[in-house]
C-alpha cells in the first residue's frame, strides 16, 4: 500500500511537470528553409519550440549554443523545450540541410 | 565530395563500429563463435530500418517526447546491459549464452539508435538530382567508421597480454557506455524531464562541439562543452559502477 501510495505521488509528479505550461513558440521548415528565421523569446523563461517540418524530407534541428538536437521527419511535427536563457543571439541550423536551413533564437530581455 | 556528410555519418557510424568490434574481439578471445554477432547486426540493421520508419509517429507520443524518451531508454539500456555484461565476464561459471545475449542486444540497441539515424540522412537526398556529393561523403564517412571499427578488431585480437587486453577493452567500453548516458541525460534535458540546470564549465573555446574534434569526441565520449550537474552525475556514476566491477575483480581467464 505505502509502495502504491509513493508511485502515485511519482505519477502526479510527473504528470505535473509534463503539464508546466511554457509558452508555445511555432517553427515551420519549408523547402529546407526555416521560417521565421529569427525567433524571439522571453529571457529568462522555458519556452517550448514546436518545430513543423512542411518538407517531404527530414530534417535534424541542431544548436551546439542551446545544447539541443533532434530528428524531425518529413510531414511531421516536434517539441523542443528550450532556457531559460540569457538575452542574446544563439544560432541553430538543420543538419541535414545546413547550407539553407538557418537560423537563430533571439532572447530578449525585459 | 560533401564533408558533411562525410562528418554527419562518420559520427554515427564510429560509435556503433567501436562497441561491435570491441565486443566481437572479447567473445573471439574466449571462443564464443560469430554467430551471435551475425544476428546482432542482422536484426539490429532490420530494427534501424524498422525504428527510421516509424519515427515520425513515435516522436508525437506522450506530447511530443516519444523520440526522446525511445532514444534515451536505448540509451540507458545499453549503460546497464554493459554494466550486467562487465560482472558476467568476471564471474565464473555464468553461461556463454547469457554473455553472449548480453552482447548481441547492446549491439542491436546501438546499431537502431545509430544507424536509423543514417538511414534518415540518405532519405533527405536519395531522390535529388545531382546529389553524388553527398552519396559520396556518406560513403567515405561509412567506410572509415567501419574501418576503425575492424583496426580495433584486429589491434585487440593480436594482443599478446589477454587479461590486460581484456581490461583494456572494457576501460575503452566504458568510456564509450558512459558517453552514451551523457547523450540520454542531454535528451531529457530537451523535453524538460530534467529540471535544467546552468552549465557547470564552458569548454567550447577549447575545444568547439561543431569542430572536427568536437564531434569525433561526441561520438567517443559523449564530449559536451557545457556539461550540467546531471550529466557529470550520469558520466560518473556509470564510470564508478564499472570501475569497480572491472577493476576489483580478476578477470576469468578461460574460455567457456
Amino acid at each position: 500500500m505505502k509502495w502504491r501510495n509513493i508511485g502515485g505521488a511519482l505519477w502526479l509528479l510527473a504528470l505535473g511537470q509534463w503539464a508546466s505550461a511554457a509558452p508555445l513558440v511555432e517553427l515551420v521548415i519549408a523547402n529546407h528553409v526555416f521560417v521565421p528565421d529569427v525567433v524571439e523569446i522571453p529571457a529568462n523563461q522555458k519556452v517550448r519550440l514546436m518545430v513543423i517540418n512542411n518538407d517531404a524530407t527530414p530534417e535534424e534541428f541542431e544548436s551546439y549554443e542551446l545544447n539541443r538536437e533532434k530528428v524531425i521527419v518529413g510531414g511531421h511535427r516536434a517539441v523542443i523545450f528550450i532556457g531559460p536563457l540569457e538575452p542574446g543571439d544563439y544560432p541553430f541550423f538543420g543538419e541535414f540541410n545546413p547550407k539553407t536551413a538557418q537560423g537563430i533564437v533571439r532572447v530578449k530581455g525585459p | 565530395m560533401n564533408l558533411d556528410a562525410v562528418i554527419i555519418v562518420l559520427r554515427e557510424v564510429l560509435e556503433a563500429s567501436m562497441l561491435s568490434s570491441l565486443l566481437l574481439a572479447l567473445a573471439q578471445r574466449r571462443q564464443f563463435g560469430t554467430r551471435w554477432f551475425i544476428a546482432a547486426i542482422t536484426i539490429g540493421t532490420v530494427c534501424a530500418w524498422a525504428y527510421a520508419e516509424a519515427l515520425g509517429p513515435i516522436s508525437e507520443l506522450w506530447d511530443y517526447r516519444g523520440q526522446e524518451l525511445v532514444n534515451a531508454a536505448m540509451q540507458f539500456g545499453i549503460c546497464l546491459l554493459f554494466i550486467a555484461l562487465a560482472a558476467a565476464l568476471h564471474r565464473p561459471g555464468v553461461q556463454t549464452t547469457i554473455i553472449t545475449s548480453l552482447m548481441a542486444v547492446i549491439i542491436v540497441l546501438a546499431l537502431t539508435r545509430e544507424l536509423s539515424e543514417i538511414l534518415l540522412y540518405l532519405r533527405g537526398f536519395a531522390f535529388q538530382q545531382q546529389a553524388w556529393s553527398a552519396w559520396g561523403g556518406s560513403f567515405v564517412g561509412f567506410i572509415t567508421g567501419i574501418s576503425v571499427g575492424i583496426m580495433l578488431y584486429f589491434l585487440t585480437l593480436w594482443a599478446v597480454d589477454w587479461a590486460r587486453a581484456q581490461f583494456t577493452i572494457l576501460a575503452v567500453l566504458a568510456v564509450i557506455v558512459a558517453g552514451l548516458s551523457l547523450q540520454a541525460v542531454s535528451l531529457l534535458l530537451q523535453v524538460d524531464l530534467l529540471p535544467s540546470r546552468p552549465p557547470l564549465w564552458d569548454s567550447s573555446r577549447l575545444i568547439p562541439e561543431q569542430s572536427l574534434t568536437g564531434q569525433l569526441l561526441y561520438a567517443l565520449i559523449g564530449y559536451e562543452a557545457t556539461p550540467t550537474l546531471w550529466h557529470v552525475i550520469a558520466y560518473t556514476v556509470v564510470v564508478l559502477v564499472i570501475a569497480s566491477i572491472i577493476v576489483t575483480r580478476t578477470p576469468r581467464q578461460t574460455a567457456q
